[in-house]
């Protein structure tokens, strides 16, 4: 992406706003107005030479073609000027010959007026979703490129034609160079437009899913296909249920089951829930055959159950290991798992009877060689998987807990909830996230 | 699996969860989605909600006159109005579940900022005019406890403006909810008040009409409420919200169309009511105690304390998911910040927009001598002339293939939409020119 030799830094005050040029006359180059200026037509995904800034493509104009108004297009060459303002405002056109067809779209050619301005980006410098006032054409050597986007109140005075009103209330423009901009190409119709949301795929989980809540699913679709499988599950983990299988919902169904694997099995299981049936079988046997279980165990609890809320992520350990041996052997299911809160300790190999738990406190002060039994505390807290949500969450409150065992009637572990599934039992709504939608404001 | 290969070192054994996973696996899943009713109704949301603050203040009035002043004369403008509610309340949620966006994001997107803006000022407007009906409403239900407006009003209106920056509204929108069921009183009293069935069937299916500025006031003010802009452009917020989409619309066009019928059968049982009682003695309604009177073959002497009851819940479920969702509205559309836990300086728009509604609505109610029935029918008229500019943006967008493919609108839903729009345009004219042009020359309709 970067051109080191010839790199591109636009001058954006020898830059025109799109918005001023829309609708303006465009003469031939006797000076004679033979159409109007509809569009503007720029090309992306052209190589490295412009810099990453699409180069201007041609122009779509309405004029007269045998006596009828026709949107045709006129190729970048063919421009001799464009003169945002002055009473020769407008294009003016050389004398090259023009075909006069009518214009079709093409793959990768973006229309700012259709395709950009009054849509929604991506700002990546401030990762906020914002919505495209005007548009920048501005010159390198002999050519134009689409160099910036204006997303202020001061675009937004301009193209009412007020703005003597603007000034008062202080309205600015607001100036997103075009590297520092991502958008969508479900806002582009009736063509492809490719897009590799790479700079927007560089951002972490969170900032993802704060822009994907603001944003319709299908445009959050959009980003998050761009994504790799992992960032992609942290991505939708963060995102309320409902948006997470909307998204789902217009993956392919191969790139869903990829994605549902890296994501936690709780998480994954109230996605799954939430999809409707057939689509929720055709990922599950997608799905890897061990995960793809795990989320079928989970199924099988209420959801607002304990057994509903907690995963089946946790770390189970026999309790004649010795301690000097447990992060070796344990090393594998640590890189797995973001969080691992206590041991379980189990009675004995390939049982998954639980008779006591080790804190990572304990592991790290104890006495290299004394087996888990001497450092476990056997008389711990547990949920039994029908408990209500409530009760586990308080139980982990009360106790001042970072995790509470599942165990069912025989005794057996079978998940672990967790504090932050705590956490979300209890929390009021407003506060999981700032940026709420209109029905979260009531 | 794994555990097998382990065994060989014997002090440390590793079990990671469960043992093999085909062992435990027990269909059926419980918690998988199913289809059936209890999704239907599990779906009864938005549609219902929007539905019921459209029973607001404003819209018992105005079924109230209409019955009072017309008897059944005008129960066909509601088999009507239903059919093009449902229509509307429909195309909302499908624009919302196709494209996944509010309708002021779309009228942006599709029009661009001077339409947006002439979009938004009419919706403005319109909001403005019922938020001020929703303090009335407020004022008028407090009055009939005895507690003047000028006392009750700004406290009420500084309360629900802390409940809905500062406070859970949500919690608080449930009370008002379930004061306002208090209107289902009306199909019984429908009943008890013994209307004659003949004279209500024959006024539904059989129109009447009369070129008479009073009788298409009311006809317009009839369909201004029922029929409210801002009832579409939140049902397709809360479809947007709601995470509905192409793939599970159908359950929001249940709900869509059960919210219309069942808000239009209470209206009408409004109508029946007030034809019944009010209409054979003559009784016009002009404040809220004769609206009341409609209920006292349900209630006797306590239909004054039942009516205000529901008067009061009705009209605070409206008053504060209006301002909000407007101000939300018009930050969608333009760009700006907006949410209730943005400060002034972070989200000065939007705050200052609710803000204002809220407090212009009180302020207006809060006048002294107001004649509260015509006021309320008025915002209603003027609801019922502005319908059409947002009917038209919403018909443009939801037959664009472009952006709703193949939901776009069918045949039929045009049919039913597009007259909807020009009749209205039609009926606001000629009340404009009754009204305002023909006096000017000595012309009077009717009266």
């Amino acid at each position: 992406m970067e051109a080191k030799p010839e790199q591109f830094k636009p001058n954006l005050a020898s830059a025109s706003y799109v918005s001023l040029l829309l609708g303006k006359p465009v003469r031939d180059a006797q000076g004679a107005t033979i159409a109007r200026l509809r569009d503007i037509v720029v090309r992306l995904n052209v190589g490295a030479g412009a810099g990453g800034y699409p180069p201007l493509h041609g122009l779509v104009v309405r004029g007269d073609v045998d006596d009828e108004q026709v949107n045709f297009f006129v190729p970048s060459s063919a421009i001799a000027a464009l003169l945002p303002e002055g009473e020769q405002a407008g294009v003016n056109l050389s004398s090259e010959e023009l075909s006069r067809k009518p214009f079709v779209r093409r793959e990768d050619e973006m229309l700012l007026a259709k395709d950009l301005i009054d849509k929604r980006v991506i700002d990546l410098a401030n990762r906020k979703v914002e919505r495209v006032n005007d548009a920048l054409i501005g010159p390198h050597g002999s050519h134009f490129h689409l160099v910036a986007v204006e997303v202020g109140s001061g675009g937004l005075f301009r193209r009412l034609h007020a703005e003597t009103l603007g000034r008062a209330f202080h309205a600015r423009d607001e100036i997103l160079d075009w590297q520092q901009v991502d958008f969508f190409a479900s806002g582009a119709s009736g063509v492809k437009l490719n897009l590799s949301h790479a700079r927007t795929a560089q951002m972490d989980p969170v900032e993802l899913a704060d822009l994907l809540e603001e944003v319709s699913y299908k445009e959050g679709a959009e980003i998050i296909s761009a994504l790799d499988d992992e960032t992609a599950a942290e991505t939708l983990e963060e995102l309320p249920t409902s948006r997470q299988s909307d998204i789902m919902a217009l993956l392919e169904a191969e790139r869903a089951a990829d994605i549902l694997e890296e994501m936690s099995p709780d998480e994954a299981t109230d996605l799954i829930a939430d999809l409707d049936e057939g689509r929720a079988e055709n990922l599950l046997n997608l799905m890897d055959a061990d995960e793809a279980g795990e989320v079928r165990d989970l199924l099988e609890y209420g959801e607002h159950t304990a057994g509903g809320m907690m995963t089946t992520d946790y770390i189970t350990v026999p309790q004649q290991t010795l301690v000097r041996a447990v992060v070796p052997t344990i090393r594998a299911e640590l890189e797995q798992f973001y969080e691992v809160y206590y041991l379980y300790v189990v009675e004995s190999a390939g049982s998954e009877k639980l008779v006591g738990i080790v804190t990572m406190r304990d592991l790290l002060l104890a006495a290299p060689d004394l087996p888990l039994s001497e450092v476990m505390e056997r008389d711990f807290e547990y949920a039994k998987p029908d408990d209500s949500e409530r009760d586990a969450a308080r139980k982990i409150a009360d106790y001042n807990l970072l995790a509470l065992p599942v165990l069912d009637a025989r005794g057996n572990i079978v998940g672990n909830v967790t504090v932050d599934d705590a956490l979300e039992v209890f929390m009021p709504g407003k506060w999981r996230r700032r940026r709420g939608s209109l029905r979260e404001e009531l | 699996m794994k555990l097998e290969e382990e065994k060989k070192d014997t002090t440390i054994e590793v079990g990671v969860n469960a043992a093999p996973v085909q062992a435990r696996r027990r269909l059926p899943l419980p918690r998988l989605r199913r289809g059936g009713m209890w999704l239907y109704l599990a779906a009864l949301g938005p549609g219902l909600i929007s539905s019921f603050a459209g029973d607001e203040a404003s819209g018992i009035t105005t079924y109230s006159s209409v019955g009072a002043q017309y008897g059944y004369d005008l129960l066909w403008v509601m088999l009507i109005a239903t059919l093009s509610l449902m229509v509307m309340q429909e195309m909302a949620a499908r624009a919302g579940a196709i494209t996944g966006k509010g309708f002021a994001d779309l009228v942006r997107e599709q029009f661009g900022v001077r339409w947006t803006a002439f979009a938004m000022l009419v919706m403005v407007i319109a909001n403005a005019g019922i938020t001020i009906a929703e303090f009335v409403g407020i004022g008028a239900a407090l009055e009939l406890f005895g507690v003047p407006r000028f006392i009750s009003l700004p406290i009420v209106a500084f309360i629900l403006w802390w409940l809905l920056t500062k406070g859970n509204y949500r919690v608080v929108e449930r009370i008002f909810l379930l004061m306002s069921t208090v209107f289902l009183a009306y199909f019984v009293a429908m009943f008890l008040a013994k209307p004659d069935w003949g004279a209500v069937a024959r006024g539904t299916f059989i129109p009447s009409f009369r070129a008479d500025p009073a009788y298409i006031y009311l006809l317009i003010a009839t369909i201004g409420t029922t029929l409210t802009p801002y009832m579409q452009v939140y049902e397709q917020s809360s479809v947007v919200d709601k995470g509905v989409t192409a793939e599970d619309y159908k359950l929001s066009r249940f709900d869509a169309y059960a919210g219309a019928v069942f808000a239009n059968l209470i209206a009408a049982a409004i109508i029946i009511c007030t034809a019944a009682t009010l209409h054979p003695i003559g009784k016009l309604v002009t404040n809220m105690n004769d609206a009341a009177l409609a209920l006292a073959p349900v209630a006797g002497e306590y239909a004054k304390n039942l009516f205000a009851v529901g008067l009061f819940g009705a009209s605070m479920l409206a008053a504060g998911v209006l301002p909000i969702a407007t101000a939300y509205s018009v930050c969608e559309a333009f760009g700006f910040e907006k949410g209730v836990s943005y400060s002034f300086r972070e989200a000065p728009v939007f705050n200052s927009l609710f803000t204002a509604l809220i407090v212009i609505g009180a302020a207006v109610a809060i006048i002294p001598g107001l004649p509260i029935a015509p006021l309320l029918i008025a915002t209603q008229v003027l609801n019922g002339m502005l319908m059409p500019v947002i009917l038209i943006f919403m018909l443009m967008l939801i037959n664009n293939k472009e952006i709703m493919g193949k939901y776009a609108n069918t045949r039929v839903q045009n049919i039913i939409a597009w007259p909807t729009a020009i009749v209205i345009i039609l009926l606001t004219i000629f009340l404009l020119i009754s009204t305002l042009i023909f006096p000017l020359f000595g012309i009077n309709f009717g009266q």
